[in-house]
């Protein structure tokens, strides 16, 4: 079944899109991991998780691994829901502005 | 990645680039391969073993597949189960029913016999669980490519 469409502005800047484009497809994400494949800074990847972890998009799980503590990043089922009916809405623009 | 406001085919296009950016690390060694085999296989063959080898095999493979997630979040800093993605679930259903017959397998020579079933039913996981993950592993890519 596929999402409402319905334009979420959290989602749809740059940054966090991008973030919840990456954790789509997986299960999780270390922060490193994340911020790397967004070529950003520490703070400005950590505003961004901010603003999703703020509306329930994504939850931070602190784990120790090799000594330091890594954070990990996930999408939420309402994270989940959210950016599918993004990407509909997205694609339904897309089609509006090829006709 | 750019991040600046964009147009819904801009947006899309972000997306998929940032999808696909998961792919490009997917270079795992063989020995990630051989060490799932080997997991599997033990689990399909534990079944049939007599005891008390049943019963020591399964924690070791437990332990092993443990220790392989452990060293994937740490090399590639990620993780996807094999039940997760739309698309790629299907492909690891299929892999779950070959392992299921598989342990049957054993069963039926643990109980009816002849006693060295396990062995081939255990070689035929190893087999198994390396070309399911395989194919597992490209359909995801593909799913993750195309944005499904």
């Amino acid at each position: 079944m596929s999402a409402r469409p319905v334009f979420d502005a959290i989602i749809h800047a740059p940054g966090r899109l991008q973030i919840c484009a990456l954790l789509s497809g997986i299960d999780d994400a270390e922060f490193a991991m994340i911020r790397d494949r967004l070529e950003v800074s520490d703070s400005v990847l950590s505003k961004h998780l901010k603003q999703l972890d703020e509306v329930g998009y994504v939850t931070l799980r602190k784990a120790v691994s090799e000594g330091r503590q890594r954070t990990w990043i996930s999408l939420t089922s309402a994270g989940k829901k959210a950016f599918a009916s993004h990407v509909a809405e997205l694609t339904r623009m897309a089609g509006l502005a090829l006709t | 990645m750019p991040q600046t406001p964009q147009s819904p085919q801009d947006a899309l296009a972000s997306i998929r680039a940032a999808r696909s950016s998961v792919a490009p690390s997917l270079e795992y060694p063989l020995g990630y391969d051989l060490a799932y085999g080997a997991v599997c296989g033990l689990l399909v063959a534990g079944q049939g073993m007599p005891q008390p080898w049943s019963l020591i095999v399964l924690p070791i493979a437990l332990g092993g597949l443990a220790a392989m997630v452990m060293w994937w979040r740490r090399k590639f800093g990620w993780w996807v189960s094999g039940y997760s993605p739309k698309r790629a679930r299907w492909v690891a259903f299929g892999l779950l029913a070959v392992f299921l017959g598989l342990i049957s397998l054993s069963l039926y020579g643990r109980f009816v016999g002849p006693w060295w079933l396990f062995m081939v039913s255990g070689a035929l996981g190893f087999v198994a669980a390396i070309v399911g993950s395989r194919i597992w592993t490209a359909v995801w890519r593909r799913e993750l490519e195309t944005g499904e």
